[in-house]
């Protein structure tokens, strides 16, 4: 179903077997957002130009397989955004540096803030494109962009959940005040870590502070989740909008 | 073969004191200024390009280590003490 060469062979197979009227090709995994929006745009644009095709031929192993790349792409650049958010918050709090300053210039905090939220906004961005074959006029592209969005909802909701557990329990089980105390004690007495007095200090600052960071983070991969799933919903109601609108138009 | 060896040993040609403040003069250098917001922007750019938009993960992923090493290289090189 995806990948290069399914243009000619299925207008030639289609043409060929049933006398002018198109039919999808058998079906090929679909193993990435690439193969998915790929074979999206395909078929929206044999729907474009011809008559919409029955959601029928969306079979449910296509189904789930849409759902499963929209699911990993979600969790997978959510997963990203939760490994670095802490450490932005760090930089924007002036705790840990950036390109060695304490002190991030505009252009500092710009790239921190790219290198975090860029792969969800990256995503977001791109799966936007497929807002425009969510109209009334598409059958079979509509129900594929569903499938996808459900997925990327799913993944995006369960990462945003996950994420926001686990820093929470992060700053209230596991980096607390009393924790580090018996971590330092139990290192220095069994000869783990030989820490000078003046350093032990230092990093037990740098954590007391450093930890506050999860929480902001925690809230960070929640609005970052939010941010992932509103920009392609948000040009879907657009879309659904304005084709809604030009129906009306049509009708006067 | 003992002769390969002692070329490549760095000691029979720097002192042990120069060789290492080379080090740290280089990683403090490339993890700092204006260079390491230079190739930051560059790999963040082509980690984007490769994973976002070609779809190819593995490289995405090698630039995007690049883009943060380049950002928090200098903050990891402090904790290792390889930069002052």
């Amino acid at each position: 179903m995806s990948g290069s060469g399914r243009g000619e062979n299925s207008g030639g197979r289609g043409r060929g077997g049933s006398g002018g009227v198109y039919l999808p090709q058998p079906h090929e995994k679909v193993r990435n957002l690439f193969d998915a929006i790929s074979d999206i745009e395909f078929f929206g644009g044999a729907e474009k130009e011809g008559t919409a095709i029955p959601e029928d031929f969306f079979t449910f192993k296509q189904k789930v397989q849409f759902w499963e790349v929209g699911f990993k792409a979600a969790f997978v650049s959510g997963i990203l955004v939760a490994l670095l958010s802490p450490f932005m918050v760090g930089v924007f709090e002036k705790i840990i540096p950036v390109f060695g300053s304490y002190e991030p210039s505009f252009i500092d905090q710009l790239y921190v803030f790219l290198l975090t939220i860029g792969f969800s906004l990256g995503y977001g961005i791109f799966i936007s494109r497929l807002a425009k074959y969510c109209t009334s006029r598409y059958g079979i592209t509509k129900e594929m962009v569903k499938w996808l969005m459900s997925g990327l909802v799913s993944g995006a909701m369960l990462k945003a959940v996950f994420i926001f557990l686990l820093f929470h329990f992060i700053y209230f089980m596991i980096v607390t005040p009393q924790n580090l105390y018996k971590a330092f004690v139990f290192s220095q007495k069994n000869g783990i870590l030989y820490l000078d007095q003046r350093v032990i200090e230092k990093v037990w600052y740098f954590l007391l502070e450093f930890r506050k960071t999860f929480v902001i983070a925690a809230w960070f991969v929640v609005f970052t989740s939010i941010l992932l799933i509103g920009i392609p919903l948000g040009r879907i109601v657009y879309e659904v909008w304005k084709d809604r609108k030009e129906e009306k138009i049509e009708e006067l | 073969m003992e002769r390969i060896f002692e070329i490549l040993n760095p000691f029979k040609h720097f002192g042990e004191g120069a060789y290492e403040s080379f080090f740290v003069w280089l990683f403090t250098n490339i993890f700092q200024g204006w260079l390491a917001r230079f190739f930051g922007f560059v790999f963040l750019f082509l980690a984007y390009w490769y994973w976002v938009r070609r779809e190819q993960m593995a490289r995405g992923i090698g630039f995007l280590i690049l883009a943060i090493l380049m950002g928090y290289g200098f903050f990891l090189f402090k904790i290792m003490g390889l930069v002052r």
